[in-house]
């Protein structure tokens, strides 16, 4: 089958497959799923396919229009993403290498950037000629960061573009769309990834260590671009400053903002992020682990290798209020999404820990 | 290229084609019969009915060579020119792309000329609502009094963000959103025409997909052409549309009950396996825990839109959840929902929030809670205050026994308990208690205004605000175990917080009355407070101000400080 080059989603590629074969291909395409399993490596994989000269199976790989085509230096191909007005061309190129190394993971160097309706007009524009080879192929990636009036200028040739053009669009956010947008694409449904097809995908595409990508997978919880990122940082260290951190709640005040801060010199806000969704998995492990001892053998659990050291953990309270304490890190990660002082969340967090975590007398 | 999506393959051709929207067309028939064109038309309505479409049908209508007809003949260069979108006279404009004043000045200009060859200059103008208003005001005038043989059709999903002076000017159509029978028959229709088989089950999931959209369905029926060929089976539909099973959420709920958390990982770690989309799956849920509470309120079960079936389900189970559960799961699947659809890390969240729900059940009710803390409020208040406290009393709208329905299964009591060892169980009240309750001698009005001073300073004592905003009020009933305070209208502020602090305040009342008394709160809707309140009048009030200035060196000093006068 084509499409070799994505992880898992058999759905989806037996979908575009067929309608390659038939011909029966919609002039727009909605694809709709999570973050992180491929959207876009899809449709750019799809946008080869649809230009690709070459015979046999599309894409080929082989062809000029192929190679031109997965470098973004194909004339009809156009891939629209969220990104500054004053961006300049060198910026959005870079984001376009990053591509091309790496489909599954895009480069994303600005705060919350949108599609505004100049890019929309500009493609209007183009539309109106006639394509260079044949067929115009346009993606537009993260189409939910359209503005609302680049989404409603986009409806009239979304609804009946020219012939020769064809337009996919990704999102992860399928609420944030128009419903007119919505309803006048042919949808194609993207499933988180399986553990499994990560960790072959990290052992594969970036040589990781069986064990190690095994590890990350589940943490990844099915995002292959979250997973791949992990691999960039030191996650050891991460998952030991959890268990340091559980360490730190139940010490004082004065200690805990000490830490907090301390830490807080090392990591970022995407980080802290990562950290307290690790911690979130450590809990939910440890929930796991009280309410069925089995689950070990059941590989239900994530942070494996920390087994013995959850069950002390487990063993050392009288009670942990689990529902509190994962309503705290949820609220923890809200907050930080919406700019609240990393410090605050932190020792706030640590400190709902602290009154969440009830001692049997004796110290972790 | 050949292929094109069944929504633009069966764009309706005729006025007659154009179905579920009669009161529209034949309107705009009978317009056109009789001569009786308006100059500018606005259709609104939801995405897929079709209002693009009849704006391009009144065009052709109006230019057609045979025309002005109610049968566009599709076979005349106008027909053959419109259909291809490249009329001279009739100019389908993007609203949304082409919606500032510049792009309006320009469409004025082009007024000037007379249509040619056509019989109608027609500016469609789609999307109209992304307009500025700029160029709103600026269509004003033109729209007003447009040339003779000048044509303005409007469609838009939004019509309220459509200027009110527009919208005067156009005669207006709503299109009807279409029902789930009409789509079915239309699908049916279209497969027959394109050789796919498809069964009434597929057909039914579809249009309740479409939401009354005839291009959602349409939409939909295509990408499961796409995914299932020529034949169409009922289990493809449910798998690509994501349709879930409603046994799946039954189990969720016997999961709850149970405070089954291994099986809660499990059942997430299933649906994960199966490929659900676990934002749906929550919306579902939420959902499936209405009609819980539909049922549990005694409403129509019609109102719930599942089989027979699962209405007798719902009956069976209602009894294990009370009303406040279910506001409450509600509100973890809500919060689950949300955050499953913003975070990068879903599954995580969703499986947390499975176990957040199934872990309620464990923990302490709402009522429970709520009469355990008028028992420690009772023993830590009530002792100091006063001798005369029936030991027995409780307040007497805590007195009724928790409804039977509302205790659950608790799984695990030891977590209900972190309140510590004073609690006594809420049911725990002897009927020798209750009594005290209904005998309590009979207590006059007179005595509670007598004593309600003391009521004030006893408040004061404990909590300086509360006293402040009690005085805001006066008893004005007493009698069946219930004191009536009334506040003024301005006082609705006093009244809540009044209100808020009811239990505490009833403890104290207990104290000094020597009679438990439920607290109830109202308000003075025929200003008769005035009349009825006891206070101290205003030379008294000022002598008792004058007195204090004389013995308190503080009152003096504060007087002195911020030049202080006595004003009431």
């Amino acid at each position: 089958m084509s499409f070799a080059q994505i992880i898992g989603q058999s759905r989806p590629k037996e979908i575009l497959a067929r309608a390659l074969q038939t011909g029966r291909i919609p002039h727009a395409y909605l694809f709709a799923g999570p973050a992180g399993v491929g959207k876009e490596a899809m449709a750019i994989e799809m946008a080869k396919a649809l230009l690709c000269s070459g015979s046999g199976d599309k894409p080929c790989d082989g062809c000029s229009a192929c190679r031109r085509a997965g470098r973004f230096g194909h004339p009809d191909f156009f891939f629209l993403f969220p990104m500054p007005k004053s961006a300049a061309v060198e910026e959005e190129r870079e984001v376009l290498d990053s591509l091309v190394r790496d489909p599954y993971v895009r480069k994303q160097p600005w705060a919350s950037p949108t599609i505004g309706i100049e890019r929309i007009r500009e493609l209007r524009r183009v539309s109106s000629l006639k394509p260079l080879e044949g067929r115009r192929v346009v993606i537009i990636a993260e189409a939910d960061k359209m503005t609302p009036e680049a989404a409603n200028a986009l409806l009239k040739i979304l609804e009946e573009p020219p012939a020769d053009m064809q337009i996919i669009l990704t999102s992860s956010r399928d609420a944030g769309l128009l419903p007119t947008i919505i309803s006048r694409c042919q949808r194609v449904d993207f499933n988180l990834l399986t553990n499994a097809e990560v960790a072959a995908a990290l052992v594969e595409k970036k040589s990781v260590p069986e064990e190690q990508a095994r590890l990350v997978a589940r943490i990844a919880q099915g995002n292959y671009r979250h997973a791949a990122e992990l691999l960039e940082e030191n996650l050891q260290e991460r998952r030991n400053l959890v268990i340091e951190a559980l360490r730190i709640s139940l010490k004082d005040e004065g200690t805990r903002i000490e830490w907090a801060e301390g830490v807080l010199d090392e990591l970022d806000k995407r980080e802290l992020r990562d950290f307290i969704s690790l911690m979130l998995i450590w809990f939910r492990d440890a929930l796991v682990l009280t309410a069925n001892p089995a689950a070990v053998a059941n590989d239900q659990l994530v942070n494996v290798d920390q087994i013995e050291v959850m069950s002390k953990f487990v063993a050392a309270f009288s009670e942990i209020r689990f529902e509190g304490i994962f309503t705290d890190l949820e609220k923890s990660i809200e907050m930080l999404d919406r700019n609240v002082h990393p410090t605050l969340i932190l020792v706030v967090m640590l400190g709902r820990l602290n009154r969440n975590l009830i001692l049997k007398g004796s110290a972790l | 290229m050949s292929y094109l999506v069944l929504a633009r393959k069966y764009r309706p051709m005729f006025f007659a084609d154009v179905l579920g929207q009669q009161h529209v067309t034949h309107t705009l028939q009978n317009a056109i019969q009789q001569n009786r064109i308006a100059n500018a038309y606005l259709f609104s309505g939801p995405r897929g009915i079709g209002k693009t479409t009849v704006a391009r049908l009144l065009a052709k209508a109006l230019n057609c060579d045979q025309g002005p007809t109610i049968n566009p003949c599709n076979t005349c260069t106008s027909c053959i020119e419109i259909n291809e979108s490249r009329s001279l006279d009739v100019f389908e404009i993007d609203g949304a792309s082409n919606r500032g004043i510049d792009e309006v000045r320009n469409l004025r200009e082009g007024l000037r000329y007379a249509p040619h060859p056509g019989k109608y200059r027609i500016y469609i103008i789609d999307e109209v609502h992304m307009l500025t208003n700029e160029a709103f005001n600026a269509l004003l005038k033109t729209l007003e009094e447009p040339p003779a043989r000048v044509l303005f059709i409007f469609a838009t999903t939004e019509s309220h963000k459509v200027p009110a002076t527009i919208l005067s000017r156009c005669q207006r159509f709503d299109f009807k959103r279409m029902s789930h029978q009409f789509i079915v028959e239309q699908l049916q229709t279209m497969c027959r025409q394109e050789e796919i088989a498809i069964d009434a089950e597929s057909l039914r999931m579809i249009a309740l997909k479409a939401d009354g959209s005839m291009r959602d369905s349409q939409s939909i029926l295509d990408q499961i052409i796409a995914f299932a060929g020529k034949n169409i089976q009922a289990r493809d539909v449910a798998s690509l549309l994501g349709i879930i099973d409603q046994e799946l959420f039954f189990r969720v709920t016997d999961l709850i009950q149970a405070g089954d958390v291994d099986g809660a990982i499990k059942l997430a770690d299933h649906l994960f396996a199966e490929g659900f989309d676990f934002d749906e799956f929550l919306i579902g849920l939420a959902e499936h825990l209405r009609n819980f509470l539909v049922v549990k309120s005694g409403s129509d079960p019609h109102l719930i839109d599942c089989s027979e079936e699962h209405i007798v389900r719902y009956r069976e189970q209602i009894e294990a959840f009370s009303i406040e559960d279910l506001l409450r799961l509600i509100k973890v699947a809500a919060d689950a929902e949300n955050l499953v659809r913003r975070s990068s890390n879903a599954r995580l969240h969703f499986e947390v929030g499975l176990v957040k729900m199934v872990r309620m059940s464990s923990s302490v009710q709402l009522t429970t809670l709520m009469e355990q803390l008028g028992e420690v409020k009772k023993k830590s208040n009530s002792l100091p205050l006063s001798s005369s406290t029936s030991p027995g009393y409780k307040p007497s709208f805590l007195a009724q026994t928790p409804n039977p329905t509302t205790s659950r299964p608790s799984a695990a009591p030891s977590a209900s308990a972190p309140a510590g060892p004073a609690l006594i169980p809420a049911d725990a009240v002897s009927p020798e208690q209750k009594a005290v309750v209904e005998q309590a001698p009979a207590l006059s009005l007179a005595a509670v205004e007598e004593r309600w001073q003391g009521v004030l300073d006893a408040v004061r004592t404990q909590k300086v605000a509360l006293g402040t905003f009690l005085q805001e009020g006066w008893p004005v009933k007493v009698g069946a175990g219930q004191l009536e305070i009334m506040f003024g209208r301005e006082s609705s502020f006093q009244m809540n917080a009044v209100e808020n602090n009811r239990l505490l305040l009833q403890e104290i009342m207990t104290g000094i009355l020597g009679v438990p008394l439920r607290l109830l709160c109202v308000k003075d809707e025929e200003g008769i407070l005035p009349r009825v309140r006891k206070i101290p009048a205003l030379t008294d009030r000022k002598s008792e101000f004058e007195k204090k200035l004389r013995d308190d060196v503080r009152m003096q000093r504060i007087v002195q400080e911020f030049d202080a006068e006595f004003i009431k």
